[in-house]
């Protein structure tokens, strides 16, 4: 395949071009709407204590789990006014950054 | 004509041109829940210190049916007044004529303002609202946005430079807002990127709002382009007229001193720092116990929360005030917060603003999209500014110091010129846990019950090494002090630091890790 046949092509304000890609961009994910209905871990650690166990009401900002990591008890808000729907959790489970933790309704 | 007749001739053409684009564009503009130009200069500035320049600028294009259309003032307006009678240089784009466009013209009223700025030594406000590009104008409008940005770089450092973004600010109009040293958006009103939610879906195919790519709110929380974040115009007058208060006119000066205040009495530190040193607390508390009145001007609240930047009094006089705040990310150094705390270090270091560190870090934020994201080169722009800076540097050591972490949270090391450190201070090459696992990992191994003597470990570094005195011994903490003592501690070192002198070796410039 000649150099030319393997370019890919990008189409930006001013036209469309033959070029090759990066590995980053052709990595990139699509913006996606954050869900406040999901509580995720902002940091890797472990489940200190379930603050709110399912069927709990919650407000926005209300912490529903402490995490442990970086030495610190990492308070885990929710970012809206509900009821905890289910803990995908369990006290003392290694969690990694940006799994799910709570989901509230 | 007579005396007479010229006069009321001249208030007749004025007339004609402060219309901007007449009723109908300014209805428009309301509509949509704008402010108009010359209302947010009158807003901005005292009462009727207004004082306008270049009114009767025309642009000179002729193609495309350019040459028969008048545009008002070219677009924007310039001039300079006061803000609590401090003078500033203006200019706001006024959207009703011609959609704010940029032309030749319009740019040259710009840097003119700038350059009389820059000249006399006054900060310059900038309110942009603009479609962009005057396209009849073509590359002349490319050379105006070039003349600018050159303008804003040889300003900085000199004059400070604040832009508002009241508006659309799209394409390379954006670059002037991220040359300078604030930005201030509005909520619903501000709208900033490079490229506009169509372009983004035929490139990517994705599908987003305007909102949701450049508003005001992507811009303070996620992208960090801007500093402040308002729900109203007036609100965002009153932030900057605040910023203003806290800084000096230009890099010749110093802030302007006002009277010594004492905290309020509501901030008692002993009532803020909790037992359990793992529990967070709100590092702005501590904040507003140290300093006068307990007021402190947060910049950048919303962007990388796990670090705090602002302005405060102490005994009367600015100071820049930068944390780790432990109720985010367990106050973790990451790219955002690094490059956050970089940023205002400089900008104090360039405009004489001493600068006070309060440390509770426990290090920086593991993970892929850190490493992979360049966490490396952006934690280096920390450890720069803070070596850089020839301000006054007064460092308190509240908890954590660990690591790289406490290096880069201007130790002695990158030349503090006094630290402090309470004696609930714990400064160690990292934290307990971690150390115990390497240092005793066969004793630990070896144990009958391996995770009894782990436990033993720890406790016994922890005993040992997790506190102030270990680095007080090697002189890396000047005092250790209590806590009711800090605001004296800190009062004193700052007005012994404040004809300091430190020399520079004779270079072009540095080459921070941008």
């Amino acid at each position: 395949m000649s150099e030319q046949e393997r370019l890919s092509r990008i189409s930006l304000e001013n036209g469309v071009f033959e070029t090759n890609l990066t590995a980053k961009f052709a990595r990139r994910k699509p913006y996606e709407r954050k869900d406040p209905r999901v509580v995720r871990a902002v940091i890797p650690g472990v489940v200190a204590t379930i603050e709110a166990a399912a069927g709990t009401a919650v407000k926005k900002g209300d912490t529903v789990i402490t995490l442990e990591a970086m030495k610190m008890l990492n308070r885990i808000t929710s970012s809206m006014d509900g009821t905890v729907k289910a803990v995908r959790v369990s006290k003392g489970q290694k969690v990694s950054k940006g799994q799910v933790l709570v989901e509230i309704k | 004509m007579t005396l007479m007749g010229r006069i009321s001739q001249f208030f007749s053409r004025k007339s004609i041109v402060t219309k901007g684009g007449g009723d109908k564009a300014i209805d428009k503009q309301k509509a949509v829940g704008k402010m108009t130009a010359r209302e947010r200069i009158a807003a901005l500035l005292d009462e009727n210190s207004f004082h306008e320049y270049d009114l009767f600028v025309e642009h000179n294009c002729k193609d495309f049916g350019m040459s028969d259309k008048e545009l008002a003032a070219d677009g924007v307006i310039t001039g300079s007044g006061t803000i609590a009678g401090r003078l500033v240089c203006v200019y706001a784009q006024d959207f009703t004529v011609a959609g704010g466009s940029l032309g030749l013209m319009h740019a040259r009223k710009i840097t003119k303002i700038m350059d009389h700025a820059v000249k006399m030594g006054i900060p310059v406000v900038g309110i942009n609202d603009s479609g962009g590009a005057r396209i009849q104008e073509g590359v002349n409008s490319l050379a105006g946005y070039g003349e600018i940005f050159y303008r804003n770089t040889m300003a900085s450092g000199v004059v400070p430079q604040i832009s508002v973004i009241l508006g659309p600010c799209a394409g390379g109009a954006v670059y002037s807002p991220a040359l300078t040293d604030f930005v201030f958006v509005v909520n619903q009103i501000s709208k900033m990127f490079i490229t506009g939610p169509e372009v983004v879906k035929t490139v990517l195919g994705e599908e987003i709002s305007m909102e949701e790519l450049g508003g005001a709110r992507v811009q303070v929380e996620t992208a960090g382009n801007a500093h402040f974040f308002a729900n109203s115009e007036p609100e965002c007058f009153d932030q900057i007229r605040r910023l203003i208060s806290f800084l000096p006119s230009s890099n010749r000066q110093k802030a302007p001193v006002t009277d010594p205040r004492s905290p309020r009495e509501t901030y008692t530190i002993q009532n803020l720092i909790p037992q359990d040193s793992k529990v967070p607390f709100d590092m702005r508390d501590i904040v507003r116990a140290i300093v006068d009145d307990s007021d402190f001007f947060e910049v950048q609240e919303l962007f990388a929360p796990n670090a705090i930047t602002g302005f405060s009094r102490i005994n009367g006089e600015t100071v820049g005030i930068v944390g780790n705040q432990s109720l985010v990310l367990a106050g973790v150094l990451d790219i955002d917060a690094s490059d956050k705390i970089a940023r205002f270090v400089r900008f104090c270091d360039a405009f004489n603003i001493p600068l006070l560190t309060l440390v509770d870090i426990p290090g920086y934020l593991p993970g892929s999209d850190q490493e992979h994201g360049g966490v490396i080169r952006h934690g280096a722009k920390v450890l720069y500014a803070y070596s850089e800076a020839s301000v006054p540097k007064i460092t308190l050591i509240l908890r954590k110091a660990y690591g790289g972490g406490y290096i880069a949270m201007c130790s002695h090391h990158l030349r503090a010129d006094l630290v402090f450190a309470w004696p609930t201070a714990e400064i160690a090459v990292m934290g307990p846990e971690g150390a115990a696992n390497i240092i005793f990992r066969n004793e630990i191994m070896a144990a009958k019950n391996p995770e009894e003597m782990r436990k033993l470990k720890v406790k016994e570094y922890t005993d040992k090494f997790a506190n102030p005195y270990v680095a007080a011994s090697s002189g890396y903490v000047d005092a250790v002090i209590a806590p009711e003592e800090t605001r004296a501690y800190i009062g004193h070192a700052l007005k012994l630091a404040r004809d300091k002198e430190e020399m520079r070796p004779a270079r072009k410039h540095g080459i921070p890790p941008f």
